[in-house]
C-alpha cells in the first residue's frame, strides 16, 4: 500500500484486479456460479473486518483465498452439524493407490506412439472438471488448493487447520481418487483401445 | 519398474524413492537441494520416470487453466456496492 493510499482505496483496487481469481478459486470449490458469487461477496465482507491481519500487501490474494475458504469449510461443517452427520473428513473409498501412468502402460492396451500423450490429447477440459467434481469435498479442495491456487503444504495446512503431513497424504489420495475418475471416464468414452478385451477383464 | 533402470549407486536415487517423492518434487516441497539434484539426475537416466513426471506435471497444469474462470458483471457491480459501503 502507498502512503497516501487509505485502506479503503487499496481493497477496492485488489478487489477489481483480482475478481476473476477469487470467483474462479469460488466456483472451483463450491461447483456452483450461484454460490461461488455468494462466496466471494461473503469472503469480502469478512476480509474488510480483519484488513489489519494483512502483514504483507503482496500476499493479498493468498490472504482472500484462506479467508474464502475457511468460511466455506466453516459454513459446510455447520450444515452437515445441522444435519446431523459429519462428512468433512478424509472418507473416500481409498482402497488401493491408483496410478493413471501405470494404467496406461498395462501391456493389452493398444497404443499407436506414446501412451500419455495420447490420453492427454484426447482429454477434454470437461473431463477434467467432472473428474474433479466426482471427488469427495476435502480431496477437491486439496487439490484446487495445491494446484490451481499453487498454495505450499504450509499454507494449505493453515488454511485447514490439519497437520503438514495429513495435507501430504491427503493430496496423494486426492490425486489417486481423480486418476482413477479420469481413467473410468476414459474407458467409458472408448478413449483406451485394448489389444485384448478379455484380456483386461 | 522400468526396464531401462539401473541399480542405483550408493548416492543415487532408485525409481521407487523417485516416484514416491514424486509430488514433493513437482508441488516444490523438496527443500533440501541435494535430494532434488538426486532426484533430476533420477529423471535424465530414466526414461519410465521421467515419462510419469511428464504426465503428473502435465495433469496438474490441465487443473490450473481449469480453474481459469472469468466473473460475472453482477457480481462486480455488487461488490463494488458492497466496497463503497465499507
Amino acid at each position: 500500500m502507498t502512503s497516501c493510499e487509505t485502506n479503503q482505496d487499496f481493497f477496492r483496487k485488489n478487489i477489481e484486479q483480482h475478481l476473476d481469481r477469487l470467483y474462479g478459486a469460488a466456483l472451483g470449490i463450491t461447483r456452483n456460479p450461484s454460490e461461488a458469487e455468494d462466496l466471494v461477496a461473503e469472503t469480502v465482507t469478512k476480509a474488510w473486518t480483519c484488513i489489519d491481519s494483512l502483514q504483507d500487501t503482496s500476499r493479498f490474494v493468498p490472504w482472500m483465498k484462506r479467508i474464502m475458504t475457511n468460511l466455506y469449510i466453516s459454513s459446510r461443517r455447520k450444515a452437515e452439524h445441522r444435519a446431523g452427520h459429519e462428512r468433512y473428513i478424509d472418507e473416500a473409498d481409498c482402497d488401493e493407490p491408483f496410478s493413471l501412468f501405470e494404467r496406461l502402460h498395462q501391456p493389452f492396451l493398444l497404443w499407436w506412439g506414446n501412451p500419455e500423450q495420447e490420453f492427454l490429447d484426447n482429454l477434454l477440459g470437461d473431463d477434467i472438471d467432472r473428474a474433479l467434481e466426482s471427488l469427495p469435498e476435502s480431496f477437491r479442495i486439496v487439490i484446487r488448493l495445491a494446484d490451481a491456487e499453487g498454495m505450499t503444504y504450509q499454507e494449505i495446512a493453515e488454511t485447514l487447520s490439519v497437520p503438514v503431513g495429513t495435507v501430504r497424504s491427503r493430496l496423494a489420495r486426492a490425486r489417486s481418487l481423480m486418476q482413477k475418475a479420469l481413467w473410468i471416464h476414459a474407458v467409458d468414452r472408448g478413449l483406451v483401445e485394448q489389444k485384448d478385451p478379455e484380456a483386461a477383464s | 519398474m522400468s526396464e531401462d533402470h539401473k541399480n542405483p549407486e550408493p548416492d543415487e536415487i532408485g525409481c521407487i524413492e523417485a516416484i514416491n517423492g514424486l509430488y514433493a518434487y513437482l508441488d516444490g516441497e523438496l527443500d533440501d537441494p541435494e535430494a532434488v539434484a538426486q532426484f533430476e539426475d533420477h529423471l535424465d537416466h530414466c526414461r519410465h520416470c521421467f515419462s510419469r513426471r511428464e504426465l503428473e506435471r502435465t495433469l496438474s497444469e490441465r487443473i490450473r487453466k481449469s480453474a481459469r474462470e472469468r466473473a460475472p458483471d453482477e457480481l462486480r457491480k455488487r461488490l463494488r456496492n458492497v466496497v463503497d459501503k465499507f
